[in-house]
């Protein structure tokens, strides 16, 4: 439980900044119906409880996906249920956010390792002299990688809340919607960035860190196959697909 | 030099990969879901080219 404080900490300032601060600056308590205020405060009381349970269980469904969706709800809620909830300030709920999923991120491996669900991490100080190439190289990735991860969530959102065109474009064509909309765009960019850090960005540092062994099997047999001079038989087939669709191109241009 | 070759293309297909994604919100603020689907579909299929090219980066060894 210990690896998981910074990602508890870092869970419950966000909860302040998207669901606690933005009730209490916008006065919303006072005004919804007496039906209203039950709901309010249990979907208040279901992020802290989400939070404390995935940091219990170590659940990284319940931590990526749905404490992150029970903390913006309210705000996608906002607009069909007419309740008058200020958003928060978007630089602070994205920083909050990315420092909640990269400590959630650190906080599960950590764990991981503590239980030793993976093989003990040795660690030692560098040699002196210069780091080998190929160690600079993946460190570039590492550093690709990660960057890529801070730029995909941050230029969607950009696109959809912040960027004039978009915001002219949703306003001219849903009207007295459009906030809805744009909230409802910047839940599935939500959704698409954490589907794309989990599959695409993580996966392979995931198997880099198994030595990717299914990688270099491929690689070896595509070594053994080169010394062959000869190109394999899917080579051809898909030759005559490219050959068939540049004669179909030419022959529906020209009748 | 293929070892460079493998880096860079990966760094250019993943951040090229984001390009499409932006253009995706371009056509749904425009009603033009279809294409707002394939830009998506194009994308991630770009960005799964870039991991399996950056994995290849990681792989070599030297």
């Amino acid at each position: 439980m210990r690896q998981m404080t910074l990602c508890v900490a870092l869970g419950a300032n966000l909860w302040m900044v998207a669901v606690i601060a933005p009730l209490i600056v916008g006065g919303t308590l006072a005004s919804v119906p007496a039906g209203g205020i039950v709901s309010l405060i249990l979907l208040a009381l279901a992020c802290p409880a989400a939070l404390a349970w995935g940091a219990w269980r170590r659940a990284p469904a319940i931590l990526f996906v749905a404490f992150p969706f029970l903390t913006v709800l309210p705000l996608l809620l906002k607009e069909s249920t007419e309740m008058p909830l200020p958003a928060p300030p978007f630089v602070l709920l994205a920083l909050s956010l990315g420092a909640y999923l990269v400590a959630t991120a650190r906080g599960l491996e950590r764990a991981a390792i503590a239980v030793g669900e993976w093989p003990e991490v040795k660690t030692g100080a560098l040699a002196p002299e210069q780091v080998p190439p190929r160690w600079r190289r993946r460190r570039r990735l590492y550093f690709t990688l990660a960057m890529a991860s801070l730029a995909l969530p941050v230029m969607l959102l950009w696109s959809i809340n912040l960027r004039h065109s978009t915001g002219e474009a949703l306003d001219r064509a849903f009207g007295a919607h459009a906030d809805a909309v744009r909230a409802l765009y910047t839940a599935g960019a939500a959704m698409l960035t954490l589907f794309v850090f989990r599959y695409y960005l993580v996966a392979p540092l995931e198997t880099h860190l198994q030595r990717d062994r299914e990688t270099v099997r491929a690689m070896d047999q595509l070594r053994k196959h080169a010394k062959s001079g000869r190109p394999r038989a899917s080579f051809y087939f898909f030759v005559v697909i490219a050959l068939g669709a540049m004669i179909a191109v030419v022959w529906e241009r020209t009748h | 030099m293929r070892k460079y070759f493998f880096e860079a293309l990966a760094v250019i297909l993943i951040f090229g990969s984001l390009g499409f994604f932006v253009e995706c919100v371009s056509f749904l603020g425009r009603h033009d879901y279809i294409a707002a689907f394939l830009l998506m579909v194009v994308g991630v299929a770009v960005l799964q080219v870039g991991a399996e090219l950056a994995r290849l980066a990681l792989v070599e060894r030297d």
